[in-house]
């Protein structure tokens, strides 16, 4: 087995060639551009939108960032150019039943005119009825009724006492009504008399009187049918003086929406409605009955409340719903205090985001929908039924029965498109059966392309396309080219290019200002490498806190000498959005045992389950090759020394199995070197994440005590073609002062790591014994003979001893 | 309202069981156009109880028109529940037009104890002893004011234009002899000094009978009269109030 080398400087970074561009600047590409790399996405998207039926709404995902947003936006609005306008809609009274407010269908543009000239024809109302009511042929007219039924009164009471007079009887008005009362020289006659008359004279009085009565009496009953009867004539007087005012206006108003029955229908309406309640209209009349009115009276019923407005709307609406609530998205009835208590009205019917979009298109963030409690339930509701009804939420959940007002819901043509990150959309997918049914259409945003020549092309043309947009300084091809490697670096990988637009676009921003700080008229490779070297700067102080704890020896990392049992790990820590390399020393002890590996981590529950799952391919590994023939009598101690928090991932494994390697066979280990790596039961490196950080992390520890061209980091070789490192390493490596060593096998990183062949077993399965894995083998040996001893001798002993339960 | 030049200090409110609230409410109008204060004042009829001791004595109800005996100490008592309404009811108009005012209670022959009590008034209001009941409303109806060229005239077309609604048509009636004295020429200075719209009306006598109905005729809401000789006839005032179908006002 050869022992591998180092890696040559090139390979260390995938460099761009701004020679490869055939423009100076990117003000000379012509044909920019706002994505790239999304292909599948935009053809999902594509399709999604133009299929018609019901369902086919659409879930676009991808992280935060890939520009998701910005893209479905643009292309709805390009396809929203091409299709109609769809209609206004408006609530308006419904004076039959005024708690189920009817909504009104108008042609686009058409609402806002019913309802100014619906204010003014109110207006119109105001003046002339009054003038109608305050008129002197109006007067005079009531008057005349009601002097009628005065008369018809007077006349049968004056004929009433004139009869009763005939007699001498007198016609009395009593605290309750009417009586008579026989007369004698003009006075009433006293009960004595009245006992002192003759019999046959007080009988015709009584007679009389009871005559008089009765027709007293069908008088009276008269009465309220002759009220009846002049309100009736006033009532008949009013509608008729109203009309005259009225229907002239309401007439000419209805020649303007004489090809909108339903108009027509709601005008005729109110022209009945106004007639027949025109008091309202007066504001300090009286009715037929003499009773004055209170003003100003509430004339909100004749209102039209335009819900949906597209005056300037041109095509279809494209609604992007920023804060979807359950009320923001299906609409409310507001309500006011008055008086102590909350009263509502069709006026005070507020439109959703659905009202809004109906007809066209309706972007929501799924994060947003799914967090705003029954947000999510209603728009599945709106979907499902084709139409939107405003509810509220106590009403939806039945938790009031109070009378509110039922709007008349609206019809619903509208196209979701949902934005959301993949993990939503697959919980969504399994938890949610009504999901499948609604979104049938997911759109999958790339994360990364391949860094063809192609695509690099792509790049430069959508630098240009986010310079244009937001006027930034021209890019020249120096700058591209570094934004290209920036772009690779972003996705850990020297083959592919992120298509992260947020990363990129704060990139170009950042590098633009600082273009302008220079007073430079172009942005250069010297200003995107400024911008990312800022960008790490204002992120990376708790890097630089570990590492100054590093170098003042507070946390122990060594970088030179060789130690047994001892090796440099590394692992990433993420902050945010940065993430950065820490090395970790890694220990391990061994003793006689059984066989097992402890990892002290889990022990003290702070392991991982994958960093457990390393540790146990360790045991496996160690077994499989060391204890063929014999058991393994060892027990093993990992650690992470000074780790206080939560360890995980399985990218140390390779470092503790050369750790455990190196304190079974006593071989030091060359403290120059970190390590990342993972292992599995055959012995292979496999590929783990973070190398780029992980390996700058150790440089930047190394560089710090002093490069001395012994120093370097083993890696998987399969993470060499994710190698995309700063330029610090690069010309280290390229000055022979730092080392990056692929390893595809532990027996060629723990050869690295001690200097000493790890050794090929023969074909009766023997290590050369000054091998690496000889020094392993023969110790383990050591150790089952020791073992075998001490088990021996315990037994003697207890054969020797008879024991208390024996006989 | 026109401004007038007051004389008038005291206004008597003479109402029977009849509670006409047209009279109330005229009197309480004159009491804030003339500065006066107000006294109101309840005739129990004596006539009516006497009625109410009749061995056959019923009464007709108003609403559901039902016949039922009329008692005694049924119909008193009611006269002190309508009595102490009354009270309530002026002392809200007299609030309301934050004009002084009394009220009393007095049991007698109705024409006898009004023309007792107005001894002490500058000027009585009359309800309508009998007839159909009537709602308080006031304006808009013309006010019938008779001139015939005494002193208590003068008062009584100070109360007339204190009465008559801005707008309101003021109809002055002159007896024929009075305008054979002139009489006319008199009243149209008088009545361009108010500067209050008015139109002169000449009656052959001015008699209750005529007065009556020349206030019918007009649609007259209240008739204005000056106190005469005439009104110390007992059937001649009640006539009148009989038939001239709304509230008479006194000026003496």
């Amino acid at each position: 087995m050869t022992v591998p080398t180092h890696l040559p400087a090139d390979a260390l970074y995938h460099r761009c060639d701004p020679e490869r561009f055939d423009f100076d600047t990117t003000d000379a590409i012509d044909d920019p551009c706002a994505i790239i790399g999304q292909t599948r996405a935009l053809q999902s998207l594509h399709f999604g939108v133009a299929m018609e039926p019901v369902g086919y709404n659409l879930y676009v995902m991808g992280p935060p960032g890939m520009g998701k947003h910005s893209t479905v936006r643009e292309y709805l609005q390009e396809k929203a150019r091409e299709r109609p306008t769809p209609p206004d809609w408006a609530y308006i009274n419904d004076f039959d039943q005024p708690s189920r407010p009817r909504a009104l269908r108008l042609p686009a543009g058409w609402g806002e005119r019913l309802r100014q000239e619906m204010e003014h024809l109110l207006e119109e109302l105001a003046a002339a009825i009054p003038a109608a009511f305050e008129g002197s042929e109006y007067r005079s007219h009531v008057q005349s009724i009601e002097d009628e039924l005065k008369e018809r009164q007077e006349q049968v009471f004056t004929r009433l006492g004139d009869e009763a007079q005939r007699h001498h009887i007198k016609l009395f008005r009593t605290p309750n009504g009417f009586a008579f009362a026989p007369l004698k020289d003009d006075e009433v006659v006293t009960p004595e008399d009245f006992q002192r008359w003759p019999e046959q004279e007080q009988r015709r009085v009584e007679e009389v009187v009871a005559n008089l009565q009765e027709q007293l009496q069908k008088t009276i009953e008269q009465i309220p049918l002759w009220r009846k009867e002049t309100r009736e004539r006033i009532l008949a007087l009013n509608r008729e003086v109203a009309l005259s005012a009225v229907g002239h206006l309401i007439q000419e108003m209805e020649q303007h929406y004489a090809e909108l029955p339903a108009v027509i229908t709601y005008l005729e309406q109110v022209q009945k409605d106004v007639v027949e309640n025109v008091k309202d209209f007066l504001q300090k009349g009286e009715d037929s009955e003499g009773q004055g009115h209170t003003a100003p009276t509430d004339l909100h019923r004749y209102k039209i409340n335009v819900v949906v407005d597209h005056r300037k709307t041109e095509g279809a609406p494209v609604v992007y719903l920023d804060h979807p609530t359950y009320l923001n998205l299906v609409g409310r009835v507001d309500h006011i205090a008055q008086y102590g208590t909350l009263v509502t009205d069709f006026t005070l019917i507020r439109p959703g985001a659905l009202h809004r979009a109906a007809g066209g298109y309706l972007i929501v963030d799924a994060h947003k929908l799914l967090t705003q409690p029954y947000a999510w339930e209603g728009l599945k509701r709106a979907l499902y039924a084709n139409e939107i009804r405003i509810e509220s939420l106590e009403k939806m959940l039945s938790l009031m029965s109070t009378v509110s007002l039922e709007p008349e819901p609206i019809p619903l043509d509208l196209k979701v498109i949902v934005l959301g990150d993949r993990e939503l959309y697959y919980l969504l997918y399994e938890y949610d059966p009504d999901f499948a049914e609604l979104f049938k259409v997911a759109a999958d945003f790339e994360g990364h392309i391949d860094r063809s020549h192609d695509n690099a092309g792509h790049y430069a043309q959508l630098i240009a396309g986010v310079a244009r947009k937001e006027r930034l300084r021209p890019f020249d091809r120096a700058a591209v080219a570094r934004v290209v490697e920036h772009g690779s670096r972003l996705v850990e990988d020297a083959d592919k290019l992120t298509t992260h637009l947020r990363s990129i676009a704060d990139l170009l921003r950042e590098a633009d200002h600082w273009a302008k700080t220079e007073r430079s008229r172009v942005v250069g490779a010297r200003h995107v490498q400024q911008a990312i070297d800022h960008q790490i700067y204002r992120a990376s102080r708790i890097r630089d806190h570990l590492q100054e704890e590093i170098r003042r020896n507070i946390l122990f990392i060594d970088t030179a000498g060789a130690r047994v049992g001892q090796i440099n790990g590394l692992s990433v820590l993420s902050l945010g959005d940065f993430a950065f390399g820490q090395p970790s020393r890694i220990t391990a002890t061994v003793g006689l045992g059984e066989g097992s590996v402890v990892d002290i981590e889990r022990e003290v529950e702070l392991g991982g389950p994958l960093h457990s799952k390393g540790v146990l391919i360790l045991s496996a590994f160690l077994a499989a090759r060391y204890a063929q023939k014999q058991p393994l009598s060892l027990a093993a101690h990992l650690v992470f020394e000074q780790n206080y928090g939560q360890v995980d991932g399985d990218s140390a494994s390779l470092a503790e199995l050369c750790a455990l390697l190196s304190a079974i066979g006593g071989l030091p280990i060359r403290q120059g070197f970190a390590v990342t790596g993972s292992v599995n039961q055959l012995g292979q490196v496999q590929p783990i994440g973070g190398v780029n950080e992980k390996i700058e992390g150790f440089f930047d520890i190394c560089r710090a005590r002093g490069l001395d061209g012994e120093q370097g980091v083993l890696i998987p070789a399969a993470n060499v073609r994710h190698l995309m490192l700063k330029e610090e390493v690069v010309r280290a490596a390229a000055e022979g002062r730092f080392r990056v060593i692929p390893v595809a096998r532990v027996d060629e990183a723990i050869a690295v790591l001690t200097g000493t062949p790890a050794g090929e077993a023969d074909a009766q399965g023997n290590w050369p014994a000054d091998s690496v894995n000889g020094r392993v083998m023969a110790r383990l040996c050591e150790m089952t003979q020791l073992r075998q001893s001490f088990a021996e001798h315990g037994r003697d002993r207890h054969d020797d001893d008879p024991g208390e339960g024996e006989e | 309202m026109a401004e007038v030049e007051c004389r008038v200090r005291r206004i008597l409110l003479a109402l029977d069981s009849s509670e006409d609230a047209v009279a109330l409410e005229a009197a309480a109008e004159l009491a804030l156009g003339l500065q006066a204060s107000l006294r109101g004042l309840f005739i129990e009829d004596v006539e009516l109880l006497r009625l109410a001791a009749l061995p056959f004595a019923t009464e007709v109800s108003l609403g559901p028109a039902r016949t039922r005996r009329l008692e005694v100490d049924r119909l008193e008592r009611e006269l002190k529940r309508q009595a102490e309404r009354l009270r309530s009811r002026l002392a809200l108009a007299a609030a309301r037009h934050r004009r002084p005012w009394t009220f009393h209670v007095v049991r007698g022959n109705l024409l006898e104890s009004i023309r007792t009590a107005a001894e002490a008034a500058d000027l009585y209001v009359l309800g309508r002893p009998a007839g159909p009941a009537r709602n308080g409303r006031r304006g808009g109806g013309p006010v019938l004011v008779l001139y015939d060229g005494t002193g208590a005239a003068d008062h009584a077309i100070e109360a007339a234009l204190a009465l008559a609604a801005p707008g309101a048509q003021l109809l002055v009636v002159v007896p024929q002899e009075a305008l054979e004295r002139d009489m006319e020429r008199q009243v149209h200075a008088r009545l361009l000094a108010a500067g209050h719209p008015a139109r002169l009306l000449s009656i052959r006598h001015a008699g209750p009978a005529d007065l009556a109905a020349g206030a019918r005729q007009q649609r007259a809401e209240l008739l204005v009269l000056p106190e005469g000789e005439w009104l110390r006839d007992p059937s001649g005032l009640r006539r009148l109030l009989t038939e001239a179908v709304c509230p008479v006002v006194i000026a003496r």
